[in-house]
């Protein structure tokens, strides 16, 4: 059993290193919120499952499930909140460091139903 | 029957928290708090928006199909991210959603961002057009969204749609 633990775990770990790593790679905010979100997700999940067998009691093996169902929904609301900002701003094209246009109005902008972003 | 169900919540998490340690002089007034927050989150919802009844049954049934979809959306962030070149081709998907405004269109709105390759950027309460981020243009997002729309109107009870969603 403590080698599936141990490979449950080891596993988790790698998808936060993945996410993380799609968040240095990625190069539009979107995108980045992608990778961190769902590799996050599964490695937390990973993690919880890996260390389920260890737990003393019943409540805390349940304790374990909760974090990650909480921080599945606060993942989920603060992506979407993220990601609605982004929208609103027109901050996704912007290069490092530079500061939105404050007269933009990203809510009247016409649908562009191409890519956001340029072919690589 | 309104206050039944936060109040076994409360109660559940609070003896989940405290790795059932009997701490009832604390837990008794927090539960009641927090039932209270939870009804009273509830009305300020229902001002504007319709509350959708969860079908407690259909609950394991969506749990298994989230967490098979939460692997696959780990593991196809993955496969891109560890590419030579990130295999990415973002885009923006107008999508037409016929899970009807109100609690099951928020619930909806949030967890497609933890589905494969889908983040919803932009909301509406008046019109049926959602707003996603797809992380791939080349795959047919429309086609998940509708699978993950049945499994939600199998949870919130809600009558099937008819097809009239058009893919965007």
């Amino acid at each position: 059993m403590i080698y599936v633990q141990i490979l449950l775990v080891s596993l988790g770990c790698l998808f936060f290193i993945v996410g993380t790593l799609g968040l240095l790679r990625f190069d539009d905010a979107y995108s980045r919120i992608h990778a961190i979100t769902k590799a996050d997700n599964l490695g937390l999940g990973l993690l919880v499952l890996g260390i389920l067998p260890s737990a003393l009691s019943v409540p805390q093996g349940l304790k374990l499930i909760l974090i990650w169902v909480l921080v599945l929904a606060a993942s989920a609301t603060a992506s979407y909140l993220i990601a609605h900002y982004i929208k609103q701003h027109q901050l996704s094209k912007l290069p490092h460091g530079a500061r939105p246009d404050t007269t933009a109005d990203g809510q009247d902008a016409e649908p562009d139903p191409t890519n956001e972003r340029g072919p690589q | 029957m309104r206050y039944l169900v936060p109040l076994l919540l409360s109660t559940l998490v609070w003896w989940i928290l405290t790795e059932a340690a009997q701490a009832w002089v604390v837990g008794v007034p927090v539960i009641l708090v927090s039932t209270w927050v939870a009804v009273r989150l509830q009305d300020t919802d229902s001002g504007s928006a319709p509350t959708h009844r969860l079908n407690w049954f259909a609950v394991p049934r969506f749990a298994l199909f989230f967490l098979w979809q939460s692997l696959q959306a780990g593991l196809d962030v993955a496969k891109r991210t560890l590419k030579p070149v990130p295999d990415i081709n973002p885009g923006t998907l107008y999508y037409y959603t016929s899970i009807p405004h109100g609690t099951a269109r928020y619930f909806f709105g949030a967890i497609v961002g933890l589905f494969p390759g889908t983040l919803c950027t932009e909301f509406s309460e008046d019109t049926d057009q959602l707003v996603l981020h797809v992380l791939d243009t080349d795959v047919d997002i429309a086609l998940d969204c509708r699978r993950l729309e049945r499994e939600i109107e199998r949870l919130f009870k809600l009558p099937a749609a008819d097809q009239q969603g058009r893919p965007a």
